[in-house]
């Protein structure tokens, strides 16, 4: 996998945590809080298009606002790192296909997948009105890591993997179609 | 370190601020409704072409795209036909991305570069993709609209308005049938099989002009009237299925 992590730039994200707090002063725990407010702002504030191979650094990503999956991987992913959140780069495939796709994981910051499951849902009825259903998480280098993918409704949501194939369901399990490795960020 | 333009993470911050979801829908539906020109595709009720669709002559770009596809341009310099530029067309604003886009025009229409060169310095967003593909088409002659569509959510009344572009082909040419032909065979191997059923049959007929919807940097095929997926990635509301043209802002 090339190196995305060299782009990554958790330091120009330092005021990301004071800001969150600023504006969503009462929700704890303070880390699911983050994991979330990170995941909207990208969803919401920034577009997707096809940029080609060059990867801009992630402050940059803040100017244009617009990008593939590699380029919103790492400007998400820089943003967890500011926040105190362990991030991580998955390259999946879907056999057969030529292109692939970059997915953004955060490990779950609980220390108990179950709770932060539960703490991610009550954090979208409590802010959005949504009622966030499954969570997709994985486990890498024996840690459970939540996948965070900009086509979907929430952290963990992976309806836009499913469609696309990367991800098979198979009853009340799933894997991935074609994966391919996985990159923990430093 | 680069630095952060807070400006436009507060805007973003203040956007994903928490809502009383409950309440601002009860707003929009109280809202006046904007008034609607409805695009009607059997009368034509937009502006007409003032000429009809000239000869195509994408020949360079296609080349470049082969080039890039690994396919010999020959074949496509001799005779390229609707069936090329359905196969070819995805490839040129969506597989080969922008950067190579930029590198084939600065080849071979660099009159046209100095549309593309800020983007060529500063990266693009999709409003500006918009437009460059807008200089394409002109510059081709192929004819365009530029649709704005309302997005309305099937169950909570919620609505956002959508734009779009569209290229335009004379039904002459072997289109539809022949450039769809490509569009599938162009997508057979990349796509979902219901994206491609998707694409068939969904070029809107107009003044023996068949239309497709160019999802501009989305990675959707052009015809894709379904925009849910685009719409998803914009916005935390995703249960936008239906749409109306709300407004019909160009048509050459």
């Amino acid at each position: 996998m090339r190196d995305y992590t060299q782009f990554m730039e958790p330091g120009s994200f330092s005021f990301i945590t004071q800001r969150i707090d600023d504006e969503f002063p009462r929700f704890q725990p303070r880390k699911i809080k983050y994991l979330c407010v990170i995941f909207e702002i990208l969803r919401q504030g920034v577009d997707y298009h096809k940029s080609g191979r060059k990867v801009p650094p992630a402050s940059q990503m803040m100017d244009r606002l617009s990008g593939d999956c590699e380029d919103q991987s790492v400007l998400i992913n820089s943003m967890f790192e500011a926040a105190g959140l362990n991030s991580g780069f998955l390259e999946v495939k879907i056999p057969g296909h030529s292109t692939g796709h970059l997915v953004s994981l955060v490990e779950e910051p609980l220390g108990d997948i179950n709770e932060t499951c539960r703490q991610i849902r009550r954090f979208y009825l409590e802010n959005y009105n949504i009622t966030a259903g499954d969570i997709y998480y994985d486990q890498f280098n024996g840690k459970n890591w939540i996948i965070a993918d900009n086509f979907s409704d929430y952290p963990g949501h992976s309806k836009a993997l499913v469609n696309e194939d990367y991800i098979k369901e198979n009853g009340s399990t799933w894997r991935w179609n074609e994966f391919k490795e996985f990159l923990e960020s430093p | 370190m680069g630095r952060v333009n807070k400006a436009n993470f507060d805007e973003i911050l203040d956007q994903v601020k928490p809502v009383d979801t409950t309440q601002e829908i009860e707003e929009k539906k109280q809202a006046p409704k904007q008034e609607q020109i409805r695009w009607n595709t059997t009368t034509g009720d937009a502006k007409q072409s003032p000429e009809p669709a000239p000869t195509l002559d994408i020949a360079p770009l296609l080349v470049a795209v082969a080039r890039t596809e690994g396919v010999d341009p020959e074949t496509i310099t001799r005779d390229y036909s609707a069936y090329d530029l359905g196969r070819f067309l995805p490839a040129i604003y969506e597989t080969v991305g922008t950067d190579i886009l930029i590198e084939a025009v600065k080849e071979h229409r660099p009159d046209l570069y100095h549309v593309f060169e800020p983007v060529d310095k500063q990266g693009i967003r999709g409003d500006q993709l918009r437009e460059i593909y807008k200089a394409v088409l002109d510059s081709y002659h192929i004819p365009y609209r530029v649709l704005t569509v309302k997005q309305v959510g099937e169950e909570d009344g919620w609505e956002i308005p959508v734009t779009f572009l569209e290229a335009g082909f004379h039904e002459d040419r072997g289109f539809p049938e022949e450039f769809e032909k490509g569009l599938i065979d162009s997508y057979k191997e990349e796509h979902k099989i219901d994206w491609i059923r998707h694409a068939h049959h969904n070029g809107q007929h107009n003044n023996d002009t068949y239309f497709y919807r160019l999802h501009c940097g989305s990675g959707l095929p052009p015809g894709v009237m379904d925009s849910k997926r685009l719409v998803s990635t914009n916005s935390h509301i995703v249960d936008y299925t239906l749409e109306e043209v709300v407004e019909v802002q160009d048509y050459r």
